[in-house]
């Protein structure tokens, strides 16, 4: 029998990077916010302090930081003609856990989608004709433009204490800067990253070949930055100890380094942790959520009201906790009805390994967004009517911090084990460096998320289940890219090379990105979509879901910067229409 | 080359302590030879005798998982991956088998933060580990199978077959040829070939990767983290300062 709390203006559900804005900006609007994160609480101090957390083995290989898999996972097949299993280890994907969720262990690349990405449907037909993308291929229309979101993406890289070089500043396009961006407003608030060795050959590479190489954004400040919040932020030393790790110079943009301590010290916020919430609840007409149940460490459940629900729970579980409360219809592949579950998408990766007798590359120096991109096979700034598909990549030198137990990449041919293995080795991890390609997937019919049939977590609730394989269009696609990567490693002569092809079937064994995208995505049309422009739940009004599940389709860039951007989009709608007039914000 | 049951030498110290045994962490070597020991020449590597002599008598260690099967399989398994030579002592002489025995006896071993509910089915390989056994059980069922394997192969079991009978196993492990009893074909030497990788790379902390020789034989820093100075202005030259654990750090 669960015990009813008192009523607070507005739950979030899940305590990570939207969580943080959310909360922040509704506070900031006079309501009294309850934040409820499953797991436990995180600071940088204690639980991201040097050396304790430069550990590959507990952190990047064990996983310290993420979602107990025992407790609860997914189930995963490629398609309906095999039964989902649960996912009884993480590999492709890394879902985060505790207070700041994977705000804290991801490596801080931030970027901003391409404006042409914001249209795609339209714009590849208008280009290249409406028979070019194909039936199975539900890629959709955003229903919010990048000249609408600018500002917000703007304010998201305040806050985070963004490194780069713009661009395009209000049109004009910027030596050293990335000349494919959209246009923005202003500079980035701090300088770009440093280039390491090979970074500085990707770049004299790339420039040769008549390429437009650009230092990766980076939310790893650069320089010791008070943020527009007031929040000190340090400068990254370049450690190497970034993705999936916490960081201990509160230089890596987190939950925890831009807004936490300003959260834990006012009064209209409530942070409480060890709260797993199991289910949104709704009215009797199902059209209105009356606030979520959730339950404490010692398996008590309680009920807390509340006049609006924010998911921010990641795009996964945002998906699942609309299903199992019923918001929103789930997706049917047979059918092609229901708004929940469908769109999902994931990322192509691959990879060139370039290998030099004579030269020296100390790879362990790095940041998680230390990076030299170019984007001349991204979005569409390439010609695609001759190539067939849709979507492209960045081609990138990544100086990450390339750490033993995962990094060891060798020439092929040479021995997995004994003396040669370890002279090889000895050799060849000082002189190598990967060339990387991470692309964008579209979305397909027979791509998506409901709830499995067979598997339950603890709580006795159905687990997700992922529908999902690499279509022909994004595999063409990524093996143009990965031929592009190597058509830049041969021009860097190296003494040895290895091309390393994404070839499917989609395994979830080993580690790609843990950019899932889409499941309640964003749409102009609720038969199609889970969510309004606005992020607003189609269904039930007064039930935000944040993350990148708001996705149509995921482009090549990672995520984390336009869902930061479509936070702060969402907390301005909540808070300059919505709390005025509560209702629906887009008619349906 | 037969291995002496039990005859394993384990890394000096206890978690987070250096040295406790009595004797001192060998001192670094010199930056000069350092630089070269990191292997900035292609065939200079430094035979040093501080990198490759234990550093101490080394505190002898029980396994708390292993029985003597176990222990003469893995010791045998490890040895031949990581073998004696100029660059490093033996795996077992680093620390290896025991960081296993370790891994295997806590919670990765023990399945800890892997869903195993079931129902179970064997799966597709897309769809990772489906077996109903943590990997400390894996090893259990694997490493008898294996004996068995070898014996009706090479007339002799695991650790005592020639080196190059025990590299053939190895490889047919990897394509499912050999045996490794209930285990779906490569599962087990994917999960030995990662716990011995572990076993080298990892911190000290973990029992393995004695006087971070790994470390010091590729040239990986360490635990240590700041390199804002360093990034831009070491392009083409081989970082020379002392891999650091993190007890070093500490």
């Amino acid at each position: 029998m669960a015990t009813k709390l008192k009523p607070v203006d507005a739950v979030i559900v899940g305590f990570g990077w939207t969580g943080a804005v959310l909360a922040r900006e509704l506070t900031k609007a006079g309501l009294n916010v309850l934040a409820l994160e499953r797991g436990g609480m995180r600071d940088t101090i204690p639980n991201f302090a040097a050396p304790m957390i430069h550990d590959e083995l507990r952190f990047a290989i064990r996983h310290d930081l993420m979602q107990d898999a025992s407790r609860e996972t997914l189930t995963f097949r490629n398609n309906v003609d095999q039964t989902a299993l649960p996912i009884r280890r993480w590999g492709s994907f890394l879902p985060g856990n505790g207070v700041g969720g994977a705000g804290v262990h991801w490596n801080g690349q931030h970027y901003r989608f391409a404006p042409s990405e914001f249209r795609i449907r339209s714009h590849y037909g208008e280009r290249y004709g409406k028979t070019f993308i194909p039936k199975e291929m539900t890629i959709q229309d955003w229903p919010v433009t990048y000249d609408e979101l600018e500002p917000y993406y703007d304010r998201f890289e305040y806050l985070c204490g963004t490194a780069g070089k713009a661009g395009n500043i209000k049109g004009v396009i910027q030596e050293g800067g990335n000349p494919f961006e959209g246009s923005r407003a202003r500079e980035y608030p701090n300088p770009a990253m440093k280039r390491s060795f090979q970074m500085k050959m990707f770049e004299d590479a790339t420039r040769e070949m008549g390429f437009h190489p650009y230092v990766q954004p980076s939310s790893d400040v650069t320089q010791a930055y008070t943020n527009p919040e007031g929040v000190d932020m340090g400068s990254c030393v370049y450690c190497g100890f970034c993705e999936r790790f916490g960081c201990e110079m509160s230089a890596k943009a987190s939950p925890q380094s831009t807004l936490l301590p300003l959260l834990l010290k006012d009064p209209r916020f409530e942070l409480r942790t060890l709260s797993h919430v199991t289910k949104v609840n709704l009215d009797s007409g199902r059209k209105k959520s009356t606030g979520v149940t959730y339950i404490d460490s010692q398996g008590r459940e309680f009920e807390q009201p509340a006049d609006m629900v924010l998911l921010c729970a990641f795009g996964l579980h945002n998906a699942r906790l609309m299903m199992l409360s019923g918001i929103g219809r789930i997706y049917d592949p047979k059918t092609g009805k229901g708004s929940v579950g469908r769109n999902y998408a994931y990322q192509m990766s691959s990879s060139v390994t370039a290998h030099f007798n004579d030269k020296v590359f100390n790879p362990f120096m790095g940041a998680g967004a230390c990076a030299m991109i170019i984007d001349d096979f991204n979005y569409d700034n390439f010609d695609h009517g001759p190539l067939g598909f849709v979507g492209g990549s960045y081609i990138c030198v990544e100086s990450k911090g390339q750490r033993p137990i995962d990094f060891r990449n060798l020439p092929p041919g040479e021995p997995r084990w004994g003396k040669g293995w370890k002279q090889s080795v000895a050799h060849w991890y000082n002189r190598t460096f990967v060339i990387a390609s991470f692309g964008s997937v579209t979305a397909q019919r027979s791509n998506y998320l409901d709830l499995d049939p067979n598997y339950k977590d603890g709580f006795g609730n159905p687990l997700l289940r992922m529908t999902f394989d690499f279509s022909k269009n994004d595999l063409d696609m990524s093996k143009y890219c990965t031929d592009r990567a190597a058509d830049i490693a041969k021009h860097m002569n190296p003494d040895k090379m290895g091309i390393n092809y994404r070839k499917g079937p989609y395994s979830i064994v080993p580690y790609q990105t843990t950019h899932t995208t889409g499941g309640t995505i964003m749409g102009a049309d609720p038969t199609t979509s889970a969510v309004n422009r606005y992020l607003q739940s189609w269904d039930v009004p007064n039930v935000f879901v944040m993350g990148a599940g708001a996705f149509p389709q995921n482009p090549s860039h990672n995520p984390t910067g336009t869902v930061g951007a479509l936070a702060y989009w969402a907390a301005d709608a909540i808070t300059t229409k919505y709390l005025k007039s509560p209702g629906r914000l887009v008619p349906s | 080359m037969t291995i002496k049951r039990r005859e394993f030498v384990v890394g000096a110290g206890v978690i987070g302590v250096v040295g406790v045994t009595g004797g001192s962490v060998a001192p670094q070597p010199a930056s000069a030879e350092h630089a070269m020991q990191m292997g900035a020449k292609q065939t200079a590597h430094a035979s040093s005798p501080a990198q490759t002599a234990t550093s101490a008598p080394p505190e002898k260690r029980a396994y708390t998982f292993l029985n003597p099967d176990e222990a003469t399989w893995v010791e045998a398994a490890v040895n031949h991956m990581i073998p004696a030579d100029d660059l490093t002592a033996s795996g077992v002489d680093l620390g290896i088998a025991y960081f296993i025995d370790q891994q295997l006896a806590g919670g990765f071993g023990q399945g800890g933060k892997m869903f195993m509910q079931g129902p179970w089915h064997p799966g597709v390989p897309q769809q990772g580990w489906q077996v109903r056994l943590s990997p400390a059980e894996a090893y259990r069922a694997a490493i008898p199978a294996i004996n068995a394997y070898c014996t009706k192969a090479y007339g002799k079991d695991f650790s005592s077959i020639t080196e190059s009978q025990r590299d053939e196993v190895l490889n047919d492990l990897g394509t499912g040829k050999a045996d490794s009893g209930p285990l779906p074909a490569g599962l087990f030497l994917d999960l030995l070939y990662q716990n011995v990788m572990e076993g080298f790379f990892s911190d000290p902390a973990y029992g393995g990767n004695r006087d971070k020789a790994a470390w010091k034989m590729i040239g990986y820093s360490g635990a240590t983290g700041n390199f804002v100075d360093l990034i831009e202005t070491t392009y083409n030259k081989p970082y020379t300062e002392p891999s650091q654990s993190i007890a070093d750090l500490s």
